[in-house]
């Protein structure tokens, strides 16, 4: 389970998270919701370790962030991070080099899935195609949870739909995934559990298939509810 | 220890095209140099000794031996060298902020891999020491290969030739850079790794702290020189108390605690402090 714990975060004097408290569990799809500056990215790189946050306490099945727990995770930014001059290849091979829990069979069958060459260079790859080789290089590895920020964000409605069917495979059975998003009509019918946020606040956090049986919600509903009153 | 091989590896990699063009240009310009300099002499003793009839040995006298040792002190010979040492100098910077400045954002990737982040920083210096040491005996081994080369154009009794050691001797970079004693080469190159580690460190308070970051930077790479130096200027108070060699210990003493507590400033700042 991904625990946070009353996290706060400040960029000078602006408050990012004030006291984000959630638990993202494995085998469910977390989704953060919220407007852009909600807070949604800075969550997912402070769980990473990639910005510091001021207080609180982010914790990985009990541990705080080391390298060993930094197998359990995968985080997919909505930003390309390999080297440019690389192909795809290359970037397999650094994977392979640096991750033992890198699954190369795995990496193949959603590069075919994607109909991806190995050959591509990262350079080269329109936006639509970047956004599924990042990924990918989430996805290939043998992860307990998986940490995606705006997979959708600027790409064709056919990317968003190759993308969105990851969610209903195999590829992310039995994961905790934690993905962002201001653009929940995709997924919507995919999450388990929703988290709204505004303005690094938690404004509700529910399993969205209750909401659904008991009231009669989508998420959408809720969604308008919270943030229109 | 076998994933810190791997990140020396990639970083290294990551250099070698601009390493190789710089490896070519030393050569080609310092050889172009030799070359410049044996065929003038060799028109100068053409013209003294087959045009005017000058004896061999009057026109030693006039003109000495031809010798590396003349090329090995020009601007022209040792300009491509501190090229190559300012390119890697740049890089110190470069190596850094190309990740998170270039078109796609590899710090991410750097950052979440599964090492101690401490490898990254150990790696990039790691880096940086091997280019230099490969530029050194790049130099050194390439002396021979010119020296051939002003060997083919002059002719022996017009020539005094050096052997590597003499070379060496003659070129004032080398000279600093591959001294004859072990203890100036520890010197040396400790002093050469503490600046790294400081300017690594200094590039981490900045892109830990961004733009307050950058007097705070300046202030620890300002605080750290001082420090360095610092037995100069006690020396200054204490008007002569040390011995020369003790206050080059003292400084190096101080260089070592500076460069220890930078690491572990570093580590700090890789884990705790450190933004995308």
């Amino acid at each position: 389970m991904i625990k946070l714990n009353g996290v706060e975060k400040k960029y000078g004097r602006k408050s990012i998270l004030n006291g984000v408290t959630f638990e993202a569990e494995k085998g469910q799809i977390t989704c953060l919701i919220g407007i852009n500056g909600a807070g949604k990215t800075t969550i997912l790189q402070s769980i990473m370790g990639l910005t510091p946050y001021k207080k609180g306490e982010i914790t990985i099945d009990g541990e705080k962030l080391s390298p060993k727990v930094m197998e359990k995770i995968t985080y997919i930014p909505d930003a390309m991070t390999l080297l440019p001059k690389m192909r795809i290849k290359d970037a397999f091979q650094f994977m392979r080099d640096f991750y033992q829990n890198w699954n190369d069979e795995r990496a193949k069958e959603i590069l075919a899935f994607f109909k991806l060459k190995e050959e591509e260079r990262i350079s080269q790859l329109s936006k639509g195609n970047t956004a599924k080789v990042n990924l990918l290089m989430g996805l290939a590895m043998d992860a307990d949870y998986i940490l995606m920020d705006e997979p959708f964000s600027g790409i064709d409605i056919f990317s968003r739909e190759q993308i969105a069917d990851v969610f209903s495979s195999h590829l992310v059975e039995d994961r905790g995934v934690i993905i962002t998003t201001h653009e929940i009509s995709d997924i919507e019918h995919l999450i388990d559990k929703a988290v709204l946020l505004d303005n690094g606040v938690v404004k509700k956090e529910f399993m969205t298939e209750q909401v659904r049986e008991d009231e009669g919600k989508s998420v959408i509903d809720v969604m308008r509810e919270v943030y229109q009153g | 220890m076998k994933l810190f091989g791997k990140l020396v590896n990639f970083e290294f990699r990551r250099f070698l095209p601009i390493y190789i063009i710089l490896l070519i240009a030393v050569f080609l310009i310092q050889a172009a140099d030799v070359a410049f300099y044996a065929f003038m002499m060799k028109s100068e003793i053409t013209e003294a000794v087959v045009k005017h009839g000058i004896s061999k040995e009057r026109f030693l006298l006039d003109n000495g031996y031809v010798s590396m040792s003349n090329i090995l002190s020009s601007s022209t010979f040792t300009l491509p060298i501190v090229m190559a040492a300012v390119t890697i100098f740049i890089y110190i910077l470069f190596i850094w902020y190309r990740d998170w400045l270039g078109k796609n954002t590899f710090i991410y990737r750097l950052l979440m891999l599964p090492v101690k982040r401490i490898q990254l920083f150990f790696s990039k210096g790691a880096t940086i020491l091997i280019l230099v040491f490969g530029l050194v005996a790049y130099q050194v081994a390439i002396l021979p290969a010119l020296h051939v080369l002003l060997k083919l154009i002059i002719p022996v009794d017009y020539r005094a030739d050096l052997s590597i050691q003499g070379m060496i001797e003659n070129f004032y970079y080398l000279k600093f850079l591959l001294p004859e004693n072990f203890i100036d080469f520890v010197i040396n190159y400790g002093f050469g790794i503490t600046l790294v580690i400081v300017l690594f460190t200094m590039i981490l308070i900045e892109r830990s702290y961004r733009f307050r970051g950058i007097f705070m930077a300046a202030f620890y790479g300002i605080g750290s020189l001082i420090l360095v130096f610092s037995p100069y200027i006690l020396q200054g108070i204490m008007k002569g108390y040390f011995y020369e060699n003790e206050l080059l210990w003292l400084q190096f003493a101080i260089a070592i605690v500076v460069s220890i507590l930078s690491v572990f400033f570093s580590n700090h700042l890789l884990n705790r402090k450190i933004r995308v």
